[in-house]
């Protein structure tokens, strides 16, 4: 296990003996990539805030149930995830569909002043396009830097599958990203499938 | 076309996954073939422009007020002692003796399609039928001139929520199994809103065809529940089965929701995975 793992695993079992500020520590070790997942897959920065403290609160509720077997990151990210999915079908039933926030965050000192707004706008349009399989495949794999392995634990789905839905995710996003931008863009190959 | 090994192929290269002799026997397979180059390209291209992202963060006033949510929340907690097994709410036993009672209880495997209001202002109920050895549905319109049918349900528009699904099921369900399942759990609801026990709601439901419910599996059943507990409404009293459908590759088991005046809210279940299909809260 890797270091962060075994603090992780230190702090759960300090939080299940009744300390609180275990958990505390252990929501700020992780918040910034929950939220991070969580608005890659709803675009929205309210559902994101909203996705991430459910997460938290599925994990404090059943932090008993955490057996240790993988990494704690692991089960927080397929928590973290199945909770985006469940924000995604309320979405989908919603009758008046919200139009999505601006990406652009509220404070300013976590403006990323390096990367060109537009082409991240692009991008996270394209994103919201994809289907939520497709999505999160991406947004752990590509976004989050996570490894196919743990993608696979992650959303409980074959190593192929994984690829797979990588390669097809890819494909759209090069689709679309190339109908947002200049037609001669050359990021679509020409294999016409 | 490519097929599923060269597309892995392609990933695994673009990755980095592969090294040594591997790597090179999938660069010359990879160069061997225009179509290949192209997606790896591609592949490549994609990747790098998402990793170029730096990933969003939360502002000061986000991070505030998620710590001061689950601050309450971690305090409410431990206040109940939550993280004991043998401590779950207390709503969760009924549920435990029900998944348990349901296995020997005919129920009602039901799928209504409409609802329709007949000339003398009560809601007649039109249904498919879930045929056992078939694939298919087919449409049944319940009526007191069955043949050795009970009388038909008799539900006073008024005293029922206004709600009601309005579109067929079988219009929807082959372009939205999401629409389709909630459908048809609104259309349960309304059938059982009120219901106060397991007998209410199969007498309620009774008109269907029954069916035996000995393939639902029990564990599967009480284990989705409890797991999805902290995702249903607060103040759950107890929850009654519906009724449950087997679809290609999933069990949907329909549950209603006692919030203390008998059925008011209802989940859709895959109990395949334990995930929320759908819900009416």
């Amino acid at each position: 296990m890797t270091d962060r793992a075994d603090r992780d695993l230190a702090l759960i079992e300090k939080y299940l003996t009744g300390d609180h500020d275990a958990f505390n520590d252990l929501v700020t070790a992780h918040e910034e990539r929950v939220f991070a997942i969580c608005l890659r897959m709803l675009h929205n920065r309210e559902a994101a805030l909203d996705a991430t403290q459910d997460t938290f609160l599925t994990v404090l509720r059943k932090a008993d149930s955490f057996r240790g077997k993988s990494a704690f990151s692991t089960w927080l990210y397929r928590v973290t995830v199945n909770t985006c999915y469940d924000h995604l079908r309320r979405e989908k039933r919603s009758t008046s569909r919200q139009i999505p926030e601006s990406y652009d965050p509220s404070d300013p000192r976590s403006v990323d002043l390096f990367d060109a707004v537009e082409v991240r706008q692009e991008i996270e349009d394209a994103l919201s396009r994809l289907s939520s399989e497709f999505r999160a495949a991406v947004v752990l794999v590509d976004l989050q830097g996570i490894s196919i392995d743990q993608a696979s634990k992650i959303l409980d789905t074959p190593v192929g599958t994984i690829k797979s839905r990588l390669f097809r995710a890819r494909r759209q996003l090069a689709l679309l990203l190339g109908n947002l931008r200049d037609p001669s863009n050359p990021l679509i190959g020409d294999d016409g499938e | 076309m490519m097929n599923d090994i060269d597309r892995n192929l392609v990933t695994d290269l673009a990755e980095g996954l592969l090294s040594g002799s591997a790597a090179e026997e999938a660069t010359a397979r990879i160069n061997s073939n225009p179509e290949l180059v192209a997606s790896y390209l591609e592949q490549l291209a994609v990747i790098e422009h998402l990793r170029s992202l730096s990933p969003p963060q939360m502002s000061t006033k986000e991070r505030s007020a998620l710590h001061s949510n689950l601050t309450k929340e971690l305090g409410f907690q431990h206040n109940l002692e939550p993280t004991s097994k043998t401590k779950r709410s207390l709503w969760l036993r009924p549920v435990m003796g029900l998944a348990a009672a349901c296995i020997f209880v005919a129920a009602i495997v039901v799928i209504p399609s409409s609802l329709t209001t007949s000339s003398d202002g009560t809601l007649e109920v039109a249904f498919v039928e879930k045929q056992e050895n078939s694939d298919t549905f087919s449409t049944t319109t319940a009526s007191p001139a069955m043949a050795g049918a009970p009388p038909i349900v008799e539900i006073q528009p008024e005293s029922q929520p206004e709600s009601m699904p309005d579109t067929p099921i079988e219009e929807v369900a082959a372009s939205d199994p999401g629409l389709r399942s909630s459908n048809i759990l609104e259309s349960l609801l309304y059938l059982t809103v009120g219901a106060t026990s397991q007998d209410e709601v199969n007498i309620l439901l009774a008109e269907l065809n029954p069916l035996d419910l000995s393939s639902l599996s029990e564990s599967s059943f009480t284990e989705c529940i409890m797991e999805r507990e902290p995702d249903l409404p607060n103040g759950v009293q107890g929850v009654l089965l519906l009724g449950y459908e087997e679809l290609d590759d999933l069990t949907v088991a329909y549950l209603g929701i006692d919030l203390g005046a008998g059925i008011e809210k209802g989940v859709a279940l895959n109990l395949s995975t334990c995930e929320i299909i759908d819900y009416s809260y």
